[in-house]
């Protein structure tokens, strides 16, 4: 059988691509698809816990966190139309009104 | 866009390096052996009694903010011109 | 079991007004009537529970009610309700709540109701919640607050320059003696540490039984100023004292009182009868032990006071606005009220019931007088009394409770019999202690002030009364008489200015004087008064006759020579009266005080000194803040590049600064 750990070695290498589509991304849907690759990582930590524990709330867990990963996706992306309407770009590093 | 991408390359690999060196370091207190017959294992059951009887108040929650984050995003999607 | 209830219900007395306030301020504009209903259910809560609780502990003194929290370190903050603070709970939430309702028809017509209902409400709880709090700290602390609704208040119709001006007066004034106050509290504060050796767990330094316990060694703790030994615990009382001059408006500092008459009638009604001005001889006759076992300390408050008694009244019967007279008088009986602790001195304790008695019928007649002047004014438009007149005619019921309370304030009754006014059944112990006390130190000064201003007293009301209600108009006004809901209020009060007196007068004493000694604290006040050097002789009521029927007499002499000259008009005014007279010129310019301390102390001396001070210093100071700010900006000005507003940046330092952190926590345990 496969060790836990390398469920959760994979889990980090997910997260860590998040991060850095996160970090160099300008466009704001290339981040939240880059955020949901984070969240499915922490959902598949959670589910490889709760097989090696024996014990099923972590699942339910996971259940959980992808509903509110489509509730979070789907005002983020409204967001998004939001303010391609109003500015006619969706790069989020162009978006600097409220800065110095 | 394309510049400066060393940096989060750099961060990114620091933080997995960290956390599987952390990971693999740590030894976790586990079953000893999964379940032998994976056809036997009725997950759905089980995840659905916890849903409706443990879980039952997050649920609801959950679809509470569910509905909000609807009623949201098509209200802001739908924007204030075309009604 | 109803015991129990009652006595988890008292930390509500204060809460209930607070709360009120908390509502009528955010939500009193969309309420009916200003949200008045607020503050006056909240107040009669506080009433029904501070009456219950009286009404039991009257049963049983040695038992009161005292709850404690710890607050920080060695300090605490609870709930006291012992004699003394039962009577001035019941009267303070009963006032309150007559002149809360008196004042919903009284500021029918004021755009700020809410404002005004707001702040009285938080006003009243300050009160009560001074009035039971079980030690110094909170007593200050809500003494404060009583002081800033007091400038909120005086100050409340802020457009007009010279309320504004009161607001600040009273404000400042009054902050002089909080600092004494405050300067007591420190040393008390300093000097306790110092006895019971640091900071202890358990005990709560600041609370009144812990600092009656320490009397005999803050007594004997001697300090050296300009040669002279003088103890501690005089030190403390003096600065006590200090505060309780400013708060209650005794000489020198009671030039704020007459200029509070600048808020609106009840808010005056307010300060002068329930709240503020009582804070400061509640604050002598709480802390009493401390006093009578302070050498002289007594004998300065009974100076004092007999001396405001007297000054105050000369001040009082020249005054031409009517609320003026009544500002005079509330500081000529305030006089009293010191000087009755003063001579406790001589007859001991008795001197803390004769004092606080004095204090609750002042209370009841002052209010009266105070929301009778409302009325009048409310009705007729002015409040100077030359443009009145004749009002009696038109306001029969405001007339009559009226008289009824000038009749208690100077004291009209029958000694050695149970008729009388409730104002002779307190002014006159105190007079007749007086009387003891020249009798006994052969220093008859004190009894002299007293009689002198009860003369003045009975001439200066008098005289109110015979301008504004009899004789003919003097000038164009038409006057009704206000409606039920100021009348009910007045028809009360005067019951009780009444019969008050009489009716309790010797439960009251007797019950007071179990303040003491009780379930908090037990104290020997003999001994106490052994530490002080003073002698305590006897009590009072057993004087000659003539002294007894004294102070009748000469307040029916004020009363017929008030009703020669304002009723009869048998004396020519025009000259006695004019500013060719020096006397009348020098009362009416109130002893040039506005000169003395605004135009000599304020301008001439502070501002001139500190102006100086200020050139000196600006120039060192300026240049330290400056320096500092051009530092400041500086600095930011390129640290704030670094807030680039990109999310992403953001997150890049922040999981670099995870993944760093780890390493280091893990270093450091490995190290460890």
């Amino acid at each position: 059988m496969i060790p836990l750990v390398f469920y959760l070695g994979l889990s980090a290498l997910l997260f860590s691509i998040g991060i850095y589509g996160v970090m160099t991304h300008k466009n704001g849907i290339r981040m939240i698809m880059c955020i949901e690759l984070m969240l499915n990582s922490a959902n598949l930590n959670l589910v490889a816990f709760s097989s090696y524990t024996g014990t099923l709330n972590g699942q339910v867990f996971a259940i959980f966190s992808i509903a509110l990963a489509a509730a979070e996706a789907a005002v983020g992306f409204a967001i998004f139309m939001a303010i391609y309407r109003m500015h006619d770009k969706i790069n989020l590093d162009e978006l600097k009104i409220l800065r110095w | 866009m394309q510049t400066n991408r060393l940096l989060p390359f750099l961060v990114s690999l620091l933080f997995v390096a960290v956390v599987v060196i952390g990971a693999f370091g740590t030894s976790w207190n586990t079953v000893s052996e999964l379940p032998g017959n994976p056809a036997d294992q009725s997950n759905i059951e089980g995840i659905g009694m916890l849903i409706f009887t443990q879980y039952a108040a997050p649920f609801e929650v959950l679809s509470v903010v569910l509905l909000a984050s609807l009623i949201g995003a098509i209200y802001m999607a739908k924007g204030e011109g075309n009604k | 079991m109803v015991k129990t209830a009652l006595e988890e219900f008292a930390f509500l007395i204060p809460i209930l007004p607070a709360l009120a306030f908390v509502i009528t301020f955010f939500f009193g504009k969309k309420m009916p009537a200003g949200g008045a209903i607020f503050p006056i259910l909240a107040i009669a809560g506080s009433f029904v529970i501070s009456f219950m609780i009286t009404l039991r502990m009257l049963g049983n003194p040695e038992e009161v009610i005292s709850q404690s929290h710890s607050w920080f370190a060695v300090l605490n903050f609870g709930v006291l309700i012992d004699p003394l603070a039962a009577v001035m709970l019941s009267m303070v939430s009963f006032v309150s709540l007559l002149i809360h309702i008196y004042a919903v028809s009284y500021m029918s017509h004021d755009p700020g109701k809410p404002r005004y209902f707001a702040e009285t409400a938080l006003f009243t709880a300050a009160m009560l919640s001074l009035v039971l709090s079980d030690n110094i700290l909170q007593f200050f602390v809500s003494w404060e607050l009583v002081g800033l609704c007091s400038y909120l208040l005086i100050g409340f119709w802020f457009e007009k320059p010279s309320a504004a001006a009161a607001a600040k007066k009273a404000f400042l004034t009054t902050r002089v003696g909080d600092v004494m106050f405050l300067t007591g509290i420190i040393i008390l504060t300093s000097d306790l540490l110092k006895l019971a050796g640091g900071f202890q767990d358990g005990t709560y330094l600041l609370r009144f039984d812990e600092i009656f316990s320490y009397i005999p060694q803050l007594s004997a703790l001697q300090a050296n100023i300009f040669g002279f030994e003088i103890s501690h615990l005089t030190i403390i009382t003096l600065l006590f004292f200090g505060g309780a001059i400013g708060k209650s408006g005794q000489f020198p500092l009671h030039v704020w009182l007459p200029d509070a008459m600048e808020g609106p009638t009840t808010v005056s009604a307010l300060i002068h009868a329930a709240t503020m001005v009582t804070a400061g001889v509640y604050l002598v006759a709480r802390t009493f032990p401390m006093f009578i076992a302070a050498p002289d300390s007594l004998m300065v408050v009974a100076y004092l006071g007999g001396f405001t008694a007297l000054f105050a009244g000369t001040m009082g019967i020249v005054m031409n606005d009517l609320k003026r007279v009544l500002a005079y008088s509330t500081i000529s009986q305030l006089g009293y009220m010191m000087l009755g602790l003063g001579l406790g001195s001589v007859i001991g304790l008795e001197a803390v019931g004769v004092s606080i008695f004095h204090l609750i019928n002042h209370a009841f007649f002052k209010a009266l007088l105070f929301l009778c002047a409302g009325s009048v004014i409310h009705a007729v438009g002015t409040q100077d009394m030359r443009e009145l007149g004749g009002v009696g005619k038109v306001m029969p019921i405001t007339a009559v409770t009226m008289t009824i309370a000038a009749l208690s304030l100077a004291g009209f009754g029958i000694p050695g019999t149970l008729i009388g006014t409730s104002g002779f059944f307190s002014k006159d112990p105190i007079i007749e202690a007086a009387y003891i006390f020249g009798e006994h130190s052969n220093n008859w000064i004190p009894y002299l002030f007293s009689i002198a201003a009860a003369f003045l007293t009975s001439a200066y009301i008098f005289r109110l009364i015979f301008m504004t209600f009899t004789g003919k108009p003097r000038s164009n006004y038409h006057g009704h008489e206000s409606p039920a809901i100021m009348t009910v209020p007045l028809a009360i009060l005067a019951l009780f200015a009444l019969v008050f007196g009489g009716l309790t007068r010797t439960g009251f004493m007797a019950f007071l004087e179990e303040t003491f000694t009780n379930s908090f604290v037990n104290l020997n006040i003999g001994n106490l008064a052994g530490i002080g050097r003073n002698e305590l002789i006897g009590t009072t009521g057993n004087e000659p006759l003539l002294i007894l029927w004294l102070p009748l007499i000469v307040a029916l002499a004020g009363l017929a020579i008030a009703f020669l000259i304002y009723y009869l008009r048998v004396v020519k005014l025009g000259p006695l009266a004019s500013m060719k007279n020096p006397i009348y010129r020098l009362l009416y310019k109130r002893y040039y005080q506005h000169e003395i301390y605004t135009e000599f102390l304020s301008l001439g001396i502070v501002y001139g000194v500190i102006a100086f001070l200020t050139q000196v210093i600006d120039v060192i100071i300026d240049s330290i803040v400056e320096a500092f700010g051009i530092i400041t900006v500086g600095v930011s000005e390129e640290l704030r590049k670094v807030q680039t507003g990109v999310v992403q940046n953001y997150a890049t330092a922040v999981i670099a600064g995870v993944g760093l952190l780890i390493i280091l926590v893990k270093l450091i345990m490995e190290v460890i």
